[in-house]
Formats: structure tokens, C-alpha cells, sequence
């Protein structure tokens, strides 16, 4: 048998020798992008002949002494909304980076596409060593990318980001090592075992993925990294790769049952969706806006899938489709944060305004994003922070789904702030000349988010109903 | 085993390098100095093969070399990266007292690795002193011949000799003490533990246990490090795979109090090691302390196979192999960069992947790997060495070390975030070094990606 999801995983990759042969812009970025579509093509078929798919591809390490560790791949529901989600990110990131990225180009598609097989080896990773090798190797392309293509304060940023996420990481390690020790190593077995301290080993785990998620008090490396990192990228970091923490977190910890860890979750991440919430209203930076708003956005998530844990069916659902709807909204947002900083040539919000006139593409796309992350309906964002708040209130905690509210309403401050101060009012500081609209691939790039944002809100009971509740 | 054939096997390296030492060299004789190691090499490359898996012969009533399919599986290593290196040495250096040393070092540690085996079962069992004397006259040929290859006109280079020559004396005359020892006949089960104590301090003041350590990081600055790369792989790894053996079976006999010494031994290692090295300034001291955080690994992972009751040992095996690869081929690299001899300090790397990028993403790769960071082979035995420690229930240990691993990824990245920075580069003197490292570097990400290699390697 044909291992086709692991194919897909390296797909990319091996198709990145293709990018450093051709010489030409324009080629390599087509390549990239059939290389990525391709990949999707092939798991998308994987998902629908079969439902859930699993495939065995040999052993990783067979001749060990205590313990084997079987290569296993697997597709389901929720791996596949996360890969559509890093797939309509990437192909938006890939056509807007055509403008954005003029130096070393050639190495920018590389080391995205290595970045895509990581990002994708971890949704479609059953087993855990494998699953933490993706982990581990997501860092090292994405750490050259801020600090090749990053702003001023990259080489410190890129450091934290290294340093910070590596060594909670170094933690899931122990735990996956004492896992590997009692003869654990697929997702599936965790819920098996009985006789080892649960609740320990996935404190271990809940470290790492939650300083991946970006969660209160484990985000200090999430602003500097995200708005230090170049536009397309912060958008890949901020919409996929610290989706992979909530997502690992539901495939990890809930299938454990380790209750208590639960409660301490669910309380950091409602803890979190203030703290960035309240930090991305009081910002001027408007990357740092984002990354904030990442930080409360990523709250929202892992509250909501730790009430799912605690039993409601409501949150849970919310909580990962939120993992989707959060990905396209807020890749949209730091697309439209890095166009306008590029437009205006500053960060600083104070010196933009009344943009509207000049640049309607970007204006409206902006509009979007800003009222998706606000939770209007009938955009990507509602349906999932509405089923939390629904499964709040659902297992009786009514303070929860409160608090929850009240940073909906926080986000909804900081978006329309956002969007009102770049392009509505006019600017604080007074400014030489108004910009104008920014070139075709940058509108097109965004034009797929923004496409992605309507669509996913408006047919969201699909997504739910296909991909998600046959498998929860 | 044909022990035969193993003989001709241990002796060869030496023929062949002793008559270098009685050579002039002169600089067009390279090609000349590679077809003679080459040569070497495919023949013990043979007599591996036929001494391995040909018929059995033995020499004396028990046999005299013996080895466990972990250590086929180094042996192979050994001999194929020990030619890769030896080749740097004759590119780098050219010296032809330093390939005559190189060979013979490979000799001794040749014979350290046949007689682990017999060496053990004849300190336990059949109390045999010719299978005794052979692991100390292989001992004692490395060092000769180390000195032979750490030789330096620089007085830096001198000081370190002198301080290595020291350690080497005081730690040779432990092993026979502890040796010896196990001949005594009179209150065995008072003195075996003393003697076992006797024997794995002295084999730990070699791999630069501390506080035994002070000699390692004034080496690596003085001697050529073509030398230091050869000597590291092949030395060390030998080393510590002979203590590795014998300390499983000598595990049950020793005192619990001296383990306890020799953990604590070993954080220190670790601690002092890894710590020192990210306050360095200068890479081959930053290798060397490196060279000693390992020496604390290997420790904790040899009580941890020692306390499973594991005959043979993969895991120490795997890891100072992989690890040892990566760190003799930074020094290669390094060595390469280096403007008349003065070594290298951090920033002196800025710009280097924009001036060198195959030398500069070789580098990364190395690093990478000694930083444990998959889909490099470092990852696997870091995984290897805490899966060991969490089945062991010394959860404690498994986070010291994690921890120091921590300390050694970020000055991996001191130096790899360097690399990507602007500057002036220094320039590649000597483009063929690089091209064996291009097979280290492609060992280690295979080692990573498909770990039972190792075991094939093995015979399993």
C-alpha cells in the first residue's frame, strides 16, 4: 500500500527542489502553490473516500529495548479542518508574498514549504515521537524566517520564540519519554492507560502546548515574534502555528481525562482572553494589535475546549471550529496590518488614518477581518465563539460564559478601533501624504482570506456537521 | 569471531603508521599520503567483514576479542568516519607524525573495544590476566599516540600537553590499581568494590569527567583541530563504549554510595560543562566544555543501562557516536575557517552564511544535531537517554538533564543565529574539507530520520 498522507506531508518539501532549480519569481511561487494544492488534493481525497483514514508506514524504531515506536499517520474530521486552514492561509500568504518578499526569495519558498510539511506532519501525526519531531522541526524553518526576512528587533525576537518554545517543548519530551518508557506511544493508547500518573504528564504537555497557544502567563515571546516576523509569516505564525497547540491540546489532553487540568486550563485561557483583549485595545503598534489579539483569541480556544473536556459538547465544537475560524480571520488581519504598514511606512496607528479614500480593496478586506474577530454573524468568528459562550452556560458556568461576553465585547473595541483609526478617521499625528492602494497580489492574497472569512460563516453547519460530530 | 584475522586488524594501523614517523613530508606527497590510508582502510574494512562474519577461531582456551552487536555497530562507525577524519588530518595538517599517531590511536582503541568483553568476564569469572593486560596495553597506545597528535610548538598547545600527560599518568595508574586489585584473593567482598571504583574513576578522568576536566578545553585550544576532531572520535567514543561495557556487569558488585558519588559526579559534569560553554567566547573552548557536559551524559546513561540490566549498550553507544560526529566535524569547519591558527571566537562567524552558505548550513547541521533538534540524529539520542532515565524512575535526572540540554540549544543558536548575521566572514582556506563532512552530515540526518539504521549496522 501507497503511504498517500505521508506523501502528502512531504510532498512540499520535495517539491522545494523544484523552487531552487527554477530561477524565475513567477515560477517558483506557481510551483509552490501547485506543490500545496496538490498536498491538499491528496489528503482531501484520503478524507472523503475513507472517512477516517489510517495508514501504518513501518516502524521508526523497532530494535529498541523496552518499546517500539510504530509510524502512524491518520486524517479525520478535525485534522482535516486544520489542514483546509493552514491550506487557504498558505496560498493566500503565498500570492501576497510575491510583492511583500523582494530579497532571497528563493530560500523564503523553501523554507515556507518545509514549514508546510511540519505544520501538516503535526495534524496528521498519530504517534508521538513523530508527532514531536514535526513539532520540533516547525521551529527551525520559522525561526530562520523572522530572522532572515524580521524587522529591527529580529534577532531577539527570534531568539525568545526559539528559546521559549523549545524549552516547554523540552518538557512534552520528558513527558512523551516517560510515556515511551510504560509503552505509550499513539494518541490512541492515551486513553487506554490507567496505571501512570495521567495528570503529571500531561502538566508536562499542557506546558508546551500551551506556550505554543501563546497562553497567559506562557505569551511572552507571542508579541515580539509575531510583530517582529515579516507580514506573510506573522500571518502563518499567528493563523497555524499556534493553532497547532489548541489543536494538539484536544487531540492530547482531552483524550486523556485529566480532569483537574482541566479547571487550571480553562481559567488561564479565560485569563488570557482579557489580558489580550485589554493589551491589543490599549496598543499603538498595529502588528502588536494582532498578535495581542492572537493572545486573546487563543484564550477563547483553549477555554473553550476545556469546558469541552469538562463535558460540553457545545464548547468543544466551538472551541475548534473557532481553531478554523480563528486561522483565516486573523491571517486576513495581519495581512491587512502588514499592508497598511507597508502603505504608510510606520507602525504606529496614530499616524494613519482616512485611508478609506485611497485603498477601498484593502478598506474592505480590512472591514472583514475586524468585524469577524469582532464576532459579527455571518462571518467566520461567530459561530464558534457563540457555541462557547452556548456551552458555558450549557454545564452551568454562567461566570465563564460572562467573562467570555464581556471579551467579545473587548474584541469588538479593538477591531473597530483598528479599522476606524487606519481607515475611517482622520490621523492623530498630522501626515505628508495619504497613500495610495497597495498592487494586485497583495489585494489577491488577501481577496482568498476574505472569500474564506464569508464562506466559512455563512456555511459553517456544514463544516461542523461533515467534518466535526462524526468524530467527536 | 576470527581472532586471527581481528589480530591483523590491530596491528595493521600500527604497520602502516610507523614507518610515517621516519618520513619527510613534503606538500605534493598528499595524494600520495591518501592512497597509503586509503589502502589501510579498505583492508581493514575486509578484515572487519571476515573477522565479523567469518568462521570461528579462537586463540586461546576463551576467547580473546569478543564483541556484542552494539559494538559491531560502532566498529563500523568507527572505522568508516575514522577515515573520513584521518583524511582531514592529511588535508589540514599534512603532518606526517600526526597521521602516524592518528593510526595507531586507532589501534589502541581497536583493542579496547575487542578485549571489553573478555576483559569483563575475566575480572568476574575466570580471573585471567592476559585478558586483563590487553584493554591496558590498548590503553596505553592511545595515549602515546595522542600525545603524538596533540603535540604543538604553542605554548598554549605545550601547557595542555603537559596537564593532559598528567591526568593520562594518575588515571592509567588507577586502572591497573583497580585491575590488580581484582587479583587479590584476600577479602574479595571488601576490595572488589574499591577495585571497581578504581577502574570506572579512571576510565572517567579520560573522558574528562570532572573534576578531571581541566586539561580538555586547554587541548582543544592548542592543538591543531584536525587532531583534536580524530582524536575526539575515535579516542573518546572508544573509551567510553569500554567503560559502557564494563560497567553493566560491574554494576551489581559496587558500592551504592559510589554511585551516588558518580551521579553527583555527573551533574557537575553536566552543570559546569554546559553552563562554561555558553560563557565562551571562543568555539573550541565552547567545544570542549561541550566535550564534558557530554562525559556527564554518557555517565548518567551508563547508571541508567547499569540499574536495567542492559548486557549491551545501545544507548551510550548511540549517543557518543552521534554526538562526538558532530562535534569532530564543527572542529573540522572551524579549523578551516581559522587564520593562522588563532582560533575562532563568536563573531567572528557574522556573515558567514552569506560568504560560505555550504559551510555555513553544514555548521547549522552539526549544531543542530549536538543540540538535540529533530529530524537530526542528536534528537533520537536525547530521546534515548531521557526514555532510559523515565524507565529507570529517576524522573529527577531526566529533568536535570533536560534541563542542560536546554543550556546546549542555546548556545547551538548563539552560534547558528551568528551565522545569519551580517558581518565579515572569515574565509575557507581549504575547499576538500568539506566534502567528507558533507557524508557526517548526511549520517546524522539518516540516523534521525531512520534510527535502526544504527542497529543494521549491527547485525540485527
Amino acid at each position: 500500500m501507497i503511504p498517500v498522507i505521508f506523501l502528502a506531508t512531504i510532498l512540499p518539501s520535495l517539491l522545494s527542489i523544484l523552487v531552487f532549480i527554477a530561477r524565475k519569481r513567477k515560477t517558483q511561487t506557481i510551483i509552490a502553490l501547485i506543490s500545496i494544492l496538490a498536498s491538499y488534493t491528496i489528503i482531501s481525497a484520503v478524507y472523503i473516500t475513507n472517512g477516517k483514514a489510517r495508514e501504518f508506514l513501518g516502524y521508526y524504531s523497532e530494535k529498541l529495548t523496552f518499546y517500539k515506536i510504530p509510524i502512524v499517520d491518520y486524517v479525520d474530521g478535525v485534522s482535516f479542518l486544520m489542514i483546509t486552514a493552514t491550506m487557504l492561509v498558505y496560498v493566500a500568504i503565498i500570492i501576497y508574498s510575491f510583492s511583500e518578499i523582494r530579497e532571497r526569495y528563493t530560500s523564503y519558498t523553501i523554507l515556507i514549504l518545509l514549514l508546510y510539511t511540519s505544520l501538516i506532519g503535526v495534524f496528521v501525526s498519530e504517534t508521538l515521537p513523530i508527532f514531536y519531531i514535526y513539532w520540533e522541526f516547525m521551529l527551525i524553518p520559522s525561526t530562520l524566517l523572522i530572522l532572515w526576512w524580521g524587522g529591527e528587533k529580529r534577532y531577539r525576537s527570534s531568539i525568545k520564540f526559539f528559546l521559549f518554545t523549545h524549552a516547554s517543548s523540552l518538557l512534552m519530551l520528558l513527558g512523551i519519554a516517560t510515556l515511551a518508557a510504560n509503552g505509550i506511544v499513539l494518541v490512541s493508547q492515551l486513553s487506554e492507560c490507567r496505571d501512570i500518573n495521567m495528570l503529571y504528564i500531561m502538566s508536562l504537555f499542557a506546558i508546551a502546548l500551551l506556550t505554543k497557544q501563546g497562553i497567559f502567563p506562557l505569551h511572552v515571546w507571542l508579541p515580539d515574534a509575531h510583530s517582529e516576523a515579516p507580514t506573510p509569516i506573522s500571518s502563518i505564525l499567528s493563523g497555524i502555528l499556534i493553532e497547532t497547540g489548541g489543536y494538539a491540546f484536544y487531540r492530547i489532553i482531552l483524550e486523556t481525562g485529566a480532569l483537574q487540568l482541566l479547571y487550571v486550563t480553562a481559567i488561564l485561557g479565560l485569563l488570557s482572553a482579557l489580558y489580550g483583549g485589554i493589551l491589543a485595545f490599549k496598543e499603538n503598534d498595529v502588528k502588536r494589535i494582532a498578535a495581542y489579539s492572537s493572545i486573546s483569541h487563543a484564550g477563547y480556544i483553549i477555554t473553550g475546549l476545556s469546558l469541552g473536556g469538562l463535558g460540553s459538547f457545545y464548547a468543544l465544537v466551538g472551541g475548534l471550529f473557532h481553531l478554523l475560524s480563528h486561522a483565516v480571520s486573523k491571517g486576513l488581519f495581519f495581512l491587512v496590518s502588514g499592508t497598511v504598514y507597508h502603505l504608510f511606512g510606520t507602525k504606529d496607528i496614530r499616524k494613519m488614518g482616512l485611508l478609506m479614500k485611497n485603498a477601498r480593496y484593502t478598506s474592505f478586506f480590512g472591514l472583514i477581518s475586524s468585524l469577524s474577530l469582532a464576532g459579527v454573524p455571518l462571518l467566520a468568528c461567530f459561530p464558534g465563539e457563540f457555541m462557547i459562550i452556548v456551552g458555558g452556560v450549557q454545564r452551568r458556568y454562567l461566570e465563564i460564559s460572562l467573562i467570555l461576553v464581556g471579551v467579545l465585547i473587548i474584541s469588538a473595541a479593538y477591531a473597530l478601533r483598528f479599522w476606524l483609526k487606519i481607515f475611517w478617521h482622520p490621523p492623530e499625528i498630522l501626515i505628508k501624504a495619504l497613500p495610495r492602494e497597495t498592487d494586485l497580489y497583495r489585494i489577491m492574497g488577501m481577496a482568498v482570506l476574505a472569500v474564506a472569512i464569508v464562506v466559512i460563516g455563512i456555511f459553517f453547519t456544514l463544516i461542523i456537521d461533515y467534518l466535526l460530530i462524526p468524530f467527536l | 569471531m576470527n581472532e586471527w584475522i581481528v589480530l591483523l586488524e590491530i596491528i595493521l594501523p600500527v604497520l602502516f603508521g610507523v614507518p610515517l614517523i621516519t618520513v619527510r613530508f613534503r606538500d605534493k606527497e598528499k595524494e600520495k599520503m591518501m592512497v597509503y590510508v586509503t589502502l589501510l582502510f579498505a583492508l581493514l574494512i575486509v578484515l572487519n567483514i571476515f573477522a565479523c562474519y567469518g568462521e570461528q577461531v579462537t586463540l586461546l582456551d576463551h576467547p580473546l576479542f569478543e564483541i556484542s552487536p552494539s559494538v559491531r555497530a560502532a566498529l563500523w562507525v568507527l572505522l568508516l568516519f575514522g577515515f573520513l577524519f584521518i583524511y582531514e588530518i592529511i588535508v589540514c595538517d599534512g603532518s606526517y607524525l600526526r597521521v602516524a599517531s592518528a593510526l595507531t590511536l586507532l589501534s589502541g582503541s581497536l583493542i579496547l573495544i575487542y578485549t571489553s568483553i573478555p576483559f569483563t568476564n575475566s575480572l568476574l569469572v575466570k580471573k585471567s590476566l592476559v585478558h586483563s593486560i590487553l584493554p591496558i596495553i590498548g590503553l596505553e597506545t592511545m595515549t602515546i599516540s595522542s600525545i603524538g597528535l596533540y603535540f604543538s610548538e604553542k605554548r598554549i598547545g605545550i601547557e595542555a600537553l603537559v596537564k593532559y600527560i598528567l591526568t593520562v599518568l594518575v588515571s592509567s595508574s588507577f586502572i591497573v590499581i583497580g585491575i590488580l586489585l581484582f587479583f587479590t584473593e584476600y577479602n574479595t567482598d571488601f576490595l572488589m568494590p574499591i577495585a571497581t571504583a578504581f577502574l570506572v574513576t579512571g576510565i572517567s578522568m579520560e573522558i574528562g569527567l570532572v573534576p578531571f576536566h581541566m586539561w580538555l578545553p586547554d587541548v582543544s585550544m592548542g592543538v591543531p583541530p584536525s587532531s583534536i576532531a580524530y582524536s575526539v572520535f575515535v579516542g573518546d567514543s572508544s573509551l567510553i563504549i569500554f567503560l559502557a561495557i564494563f560497567s553493566v556487569s560491574l554494576y551489581n558488585i559496587v558500592h551504592t554510595s559510589f554511585i551516588a558519588i558518580m551521579v553527583i559526579l555527573a551533574l557537575f559534569s553536566m552543570s559546569i560543562g554546559e553552563i562554561s560553554a555558553l560563557s565562551q567566547r571562543v568555539l573550541r573552548r565552547m567545544l570542549g566544555y561541550s566535550i564534558i557536559s557530554d562525559a556527564g551524559y554518557i555517565i548518567v546513561g551508563v547508571i541508567a543501562e547499569s540499574m536495567l540490566q542492559m548486557k549491551d549498550p545501545w544507548m551510550v553507544t548511540f549517543f557518543v557516536l552521534t554526538s562526538n560526529i558532530a562535534i569532530s566535524s564543527i572542529y573540522i569547519i572551524l579549523g578551516s575557517l581559522e587564520k593562522d591558527g588563532i582560533p575562532l571566537t563568536l563573531d567572528n562567524l557574522k556573515g558567514l552564511y552569506m560568504a560560505q552558505p555550504i559551510a555555513a548550513i553544514l555548521l547549522s547541521i552539526f549544531f543542530l544535531s549536538m543540540a538535540g533538534i529533530p529530524p537530526f540524529a542528536g534528537f533520537y539520542a536525547k530521546l534515548y537517554i531521557l526514555s532510559y532515565l523515565m524507565e529507570t524512575f529517576e524522573y529527577w535526572l531526566g529533568y536535570v538533564a533536560a534541563f542542560f540540554f536546554l543550556v546546549c540549544v542555546a548556545y547551538s543558536l548563539l552560534v547558528i543565529f551568528r551565522l545569519a548575521s551580517q558581518g565579515e566572514a572569515p574565509e575557507l582556506k581549504n575547499k576538500d574539507v568539506l566534502l567528507p563532512l558533507f557524508f557526517s552530515a548526511i549520517f546524522l540526518i539518516l540516523l534521525g530520520l531512520w534510527p535502526d539504521l544504527f542497529y543494521v549496522l549491527g547485525g540485527i
